[in-house]
């Protein structure tokens, strides 16, 4: 297979597409409007449906609605839109039913700006909507693996029957890369659908019994037990969803932990303190939910100090500490508002962090 | 020959809203003395050979209770 | 022994979960004969609204979803998107389409999504116990305006079939009244009708009901349908808005 050289937001798109997406419904916010003007002429040319929503709250639910009758969907949008999404993505998980969405993030909060960000952390890992459930959220480093994970993440949506998130700060969306891209998944037809999605509502002709999709359980004991099923597939995804890289642990004194943009910073980061004589690693969440606490117990006998590395005032740094359980210092490097800080500025602050835990 | 019909009323499902009685054009239909499981006089007809088999009262039930059928001749 | 009427195999044979007189129960029917009649309770996707027909999907015999508040009409739009051949309907009441759903119904009709949408308008918030609507008659008491709706408060009654008609692509727009036994008749045909041409696929179909919730107005349900027909026609002209030639 050959690599063809596409900007992130057009890959995130063509990702979708090849991995059988029958609707996508979009609102144009930036910095991800490449993803929906592409779908608007690429979709249907695959067999599939678009529409430009007259709002983010107006999307999520045309997702739901085409997702509950059996559809695959995918969705992006970027941070103050997810925030109108919320309460769309939580009825989502308690209805369960799949989705695929993608945050193509920008700097908060409110309006904000539309510089990369990664301060959108809690909204993906802990929501804004209300209730009790949990979204898988991945964020890839590179196109390529953003490619990769929204193509295989319908298979997760579907498994779970929950929405999966996949968190690409804006870098991702608007930078360009050579890409492999993976192929072409046919769209599901009706009988596929209802013999794939018996629960799915295509009408009672076309299955068993009577196919209702809700979340009002006014009963408490009936709630209870659904929100107590929905954590069981959750354990199950804790167990299974777990991914995350990791780099020259073994003798690092300083362990950054970064995702997306930053995690590439950070790499390079590693190669400047190496040249002046000090070895760091690093820990790449690439599941944001689950966190990979795993990672934290291949950390080396000689670091002194973590870091969590982000475009945020420090979110994940809260994962982080769980994570290292008092194990090591934890700090933290972030710059915000859509600044994202160089590789020298990055490996001048680990130094001073260092001397600071050192002192 | 006049046509008889015969009414069949859901007791248990009536929540005695008086609206069939209202709609009744040879004011037939009464609450029943007796409440019925969910604490309502349900609706019932107190003199089904004058029905007409019009329909009224099925067309305003909110709650499915009434089934109408006519009789055959010479059928009790 | 002849059967005149039985209920339709539409409404399952459960109790409702609305008040004695709601009109809920008779548009419910009268929606569920239709597609009875046509064949097509084994074809029809609903979606049910946030307010006391959320429980629709207990008693209405056809694959349902439930929607967040107000979102129904893209909910719908979603569905037709992934099941064009069926028959696809939004069941929303008055605080759901006409206040927290504005935008969503509006944009249906915009699009001229080719689903039907039964708008079932009885004034009041029946599920939260009775708030003031944006359909509130002025002098109509509610929770949130006890000495009755004032122009300076809170404005005029919205009229969704006057809005929504003003829209290209709704095709078919008329208001219904369910106080008699003649009108639920006529409603009944009017939702045929609606049917009919969203079989033909030729744009968006709306249907109002004026209904009555005589739990919430304090009234008895034939003093409920008095008002339904007294006040609530004054206001809101029950008549066709716009049909499509040769319908």
């Amino acid at each position: 297979m050959s690599k063809v050289l596409m900007k992130g937001n057009e890959a995130f798109a063509e990702a979708a597409i090849r991995g059988g997406c029958k609707c996508y419904f979009g609102y144009p916010i930036t910095p991800q409007n490449e993803v929906p003007e592409y779908m608007s002429h690429e979709l249907p040319k695959a067999g599939g449906a678009f529409i430009q929503a007259e709002s983010e709250l107006a999307a999520i639910n045309m997702a739901y609605g085409a997702a509950a009758a059996g559809g695959r969907v995918f969705i992006s949008t970027s941070s103050p839109g997810l925030a109108l999404m919320q309460e769309g993505i939580g009825f989502i998980c308690s209805c369960e039913v799949p989705l695929v969405a993608m945050n193509v993030s920008r700097g908060g909060p409110g309006v904000g700006g539309i510089q990369p960000g990664q301060a959108d952390y809690f909204q993906v890992t802990r929501g804004g909507y209300n209730g009790d459930c949990r979204i898988p959220v991945f964020a890839p480093a590179n196109i390529q693996e953003s490619v990769d994970l929204i193509y295989e993440c319908f298979d997760i949506a579907e498994k779970y029957r929950n929405p999966v998130i996949i968190f690409a700060d804006g870098m991702l969306g608007q930078m360009m890369e050579p890409v492999e891209l993976p192929p072409k998944k046919e769209i599901a037809s009706a009988e596929q659908i209802a013999k794939e999605k018996p629960w799915a509502i295509t009408g009672t002709d076309h299955h068993e019994g009577r196919n209702v999709v809700y979340s009002l359980r006014l009963q408490p004991d009936v709630l209870e037990s659904h929100v107590n099923h929905m954590f069981e597939k959750y354990a199950e995804a804790e167990k299974e969803l777990v991914r995350y890289k990791t780099q020259k642990l073994d003798d690092a004194e300083i362990v950054f932990v970064a995702f997306g943009t930053m995690s590439r910073i950070c790499a390079e980061a590693i190669e400047i303190l190496e040249e002046k004589g000090v070895k760091a690693g690093l820990i790449r969440p690439i599941s944001l939910w689950p966190f990979p606490k795993a990672a934290f117990d291949e950390i080396g006998p000689k670091t002194k100090v973590v870091i969590s590395t982000e475009l945020s005032m420090g979110q994940m740094i809260e994962d982080v500490k769980m994570a290292a359980a008092g194990r090591w210092p934890v700090k933290l490097i972030n710059r915000t508002g859509g600044i994202v800080p160089s590789s020298i500025e990055v490996a001048e602050r680990a130094l001073k962090a260092l001397e600071e835990v050192k002192a | 020959m006049k046509r008889r019909f015969k009414l069949a009323f859901n007791k248990e499902k009536c929540k005695g809203c008086e609206l069939c009685i209202s709609f009744c054009p040879k004011k037939i239909l009464c609450l029943d003395p007796e409440v019925n499981a969910k604490g309502y006089h349900p609706a019932g007809v107190s003199n089904q050979e004058e029905c007409i088999g019009c329909q009224s009262c099925v067309t305003v039930c909110p709650d499915l209770c009434i089934s109408i059928y006519e009789l055959e001749e010479g059928e009790a | 022994m002849k059967t005149i009427f039985e209920p339709t195999k539409g409404m399952l044979p459960v109790d409702t979960s609305y008040c004695p007189g709601c009109s809920h129960g008779v548009a419910h029917r009268i929606i569920m004969e239709v597609l009875e009649e046509r064949g097509d309770l084994g074809n029809t996707i609903g979606v049910v609204p946030i307010g006391c027909s959320i429980n629709a999907h207990h008693f209405m015999n056809i694959d349902m979803c439930e929607s967040t508040h107000g979102r129904a009409p893209a909910i719908a739009s979603g569905i037709r998107r992934v099941q064009p051949d069926k028959v696809v309907f939004t069941y929303q009441g008055d605080g759901d389409l006409a206040s927290i759903g504005a935008g969503e119904i509006i944009h249906a009709a915009h699009r001229g999504e080719k689903f039907t949408t039964f708008f079932i308008n009885n004034g009041i918030y029946g599920m939260t116990g009775g708030q003031m609507a944006p359909t509130t008659l002025i002098g109509q008491k509610a929770t949130t305006c006890v000495d009755g709706r004032t122009v300076e408060q809170a404005g005029m009654p919205l009229k969704m079939c006057e809005i929504i008609s003003q829209i290209d692509c709704a095709v078919f727009v008329e208001r219904v009244i369910l106080n008699n036994p003649a009108n639920i008749r006529k409603a009944k045909a009017v939702v045929k009708k609606a049917l009919e041409i969203q079989d033909a696929r030729l744009g968006f179909t709306f249907i109002e009901f004026l209904s009555a919730c005589p739990t919430n107005w304090g009234l008895t349900p034939k003093d409920a349908l008095h008002f339904v027909e007294n006040d609530m026609a004054a206001y809101y002209p029950v008549k066709n808005f716009k049909c499509p030639e040769g319908f």
